[in-house]
């Protein structure tokens, strides 16, 4: 919030870069889970 | 009513909050001017039986400016939750068709996911210059990523069904067995996501107007109503803020409930 407020930009792009990190992983992870969880399920066109 | 009920509850759920709708909908068409009607005797009057609500700095009533303010969120949350439910639904279904769309429409929720949502809604609805339809189209291009992931979820597992294989090694196209085989699943799964939408997007269109990004401060939008409210918090003038911050939460819990009896009977 203070970072935003003084716009720190290092701080913020760090945070940004994070957060795109995660969600990127978090559902590359949970989209592999799926084949996992239910076999019938795999990756490719219809 | 037991648990062994769902679709009674649902039922009973959606009659409740259908009848809340049409009054509120009726209530504007009943009251015409009178959130915008000022009465300088009576400003700032505390709640009581002439002023249900209380009125605000300029002697409007509180309780006609809340049940508009809710009106107006309720056609924009209306409006937004369809429309990102559209996106959402064309979106998991173009990313069916094949393998590199697919990471196309991946890398697209994951870019929309990882920004913050506010932030996102404040540029678009500002760079679209304000007002109702800037409003409702930030909303609506912010909000679909987390249905269109569920929705893509649910085609992955429908896409191996033997109906649908057979279906394609017959001959059939790929638009034609998505037409007629996997949109018909969706259907509930749109339906209970575009109601779970609504609530959130009811409260980013207020958060936007009361940030000052959104609907016009002419307007009585909730957002508005409590941006006010925070001018002459100091002065103990509460019913400025907690009446229609009321109205906002039980609209909000209202349609909450109703999608979580819908996904359970559906």
């Amino acid at each position: 919030m203070a970072a935003g407020l003084r716009s720190d930009v290092p701080l913020l792009l760090g945070i940004a870069l994070f957060t795109a990190l995660f969600v990127s992983v978090g559902n590359m992870i949970a989209d592999s889970l799926y084949g996992v969880i239910d076999p019938r399920i795999k990756a490719g066109g219809l | 009513m037991s648990q062994a009920q769902p679709r009674l509850r649902a039922a009973f759920s959606l009659a409740v909050t259908a009848l809340l709708v049409i009054g509120l909908v009726a209530s504007q068409w009943l009251l015409g001017d009178a959130p915008r009607q000022m009465q300088f005797d009576a400003r700032l009057a505390p709640p009581g039986v002439d002023h249900w609500l209380g009125t605000d700095a300029l002697g409007r009533e509180l309780w006609a400016r809340t049940l508009a303010g809710l009106a107006l969120s309720f056609w924009v949350g209306c409006l937004a939750a369809l429309l990102s439910t559209l996106i959402a639904l064309s979106l998991a279904a173009i990313a069916t068709l094949s393998a590199r769309l697919d990471a196309l429409v991946s890398l697209l929720i994951d870019t929309l996911l990882s920004v913050p949502h506010l932030i996102l809604l404040m540029l678009i609805a500002f760079a679209l210059g304000g007002g109702t339809q800037a409003v409702i189209i930030a909303v609506a291009v912010t909000h679909w990523p987390s249905l269109a992931r569920v929705l893509r979820a649910e085609l992955w597992q429908l896409r191996q069904a033997p109906y649908v294989r057979i279906s394609r090694a017959l001959g059939k196209s790929r638009w034609f067995v998505l037409h007629g085989h996997l949109l018909p699943h969706l259907i509930p799964h749109c339906l209970v996501g575009a109601l779970l939408l609504f609530p959130h997007a009811i409260l980013h269109e207020a958060a936007l107007t009361f940030l000052g990004f959104g609907l016009s401060p002419s307007q009585p939008a909730i957002g508005v109503l409590l941006a006010d409210a925070m001018r002459y918090l100091n002065g103990g003038y509460w019913w400025l803020g907690v009446f229609p911050g009321l109205g906002l939460l039980l609209m909000v819990l209202g349609f909450e409930r109703l999608s979580s009896h819908l996904r359970r009977a559906l």
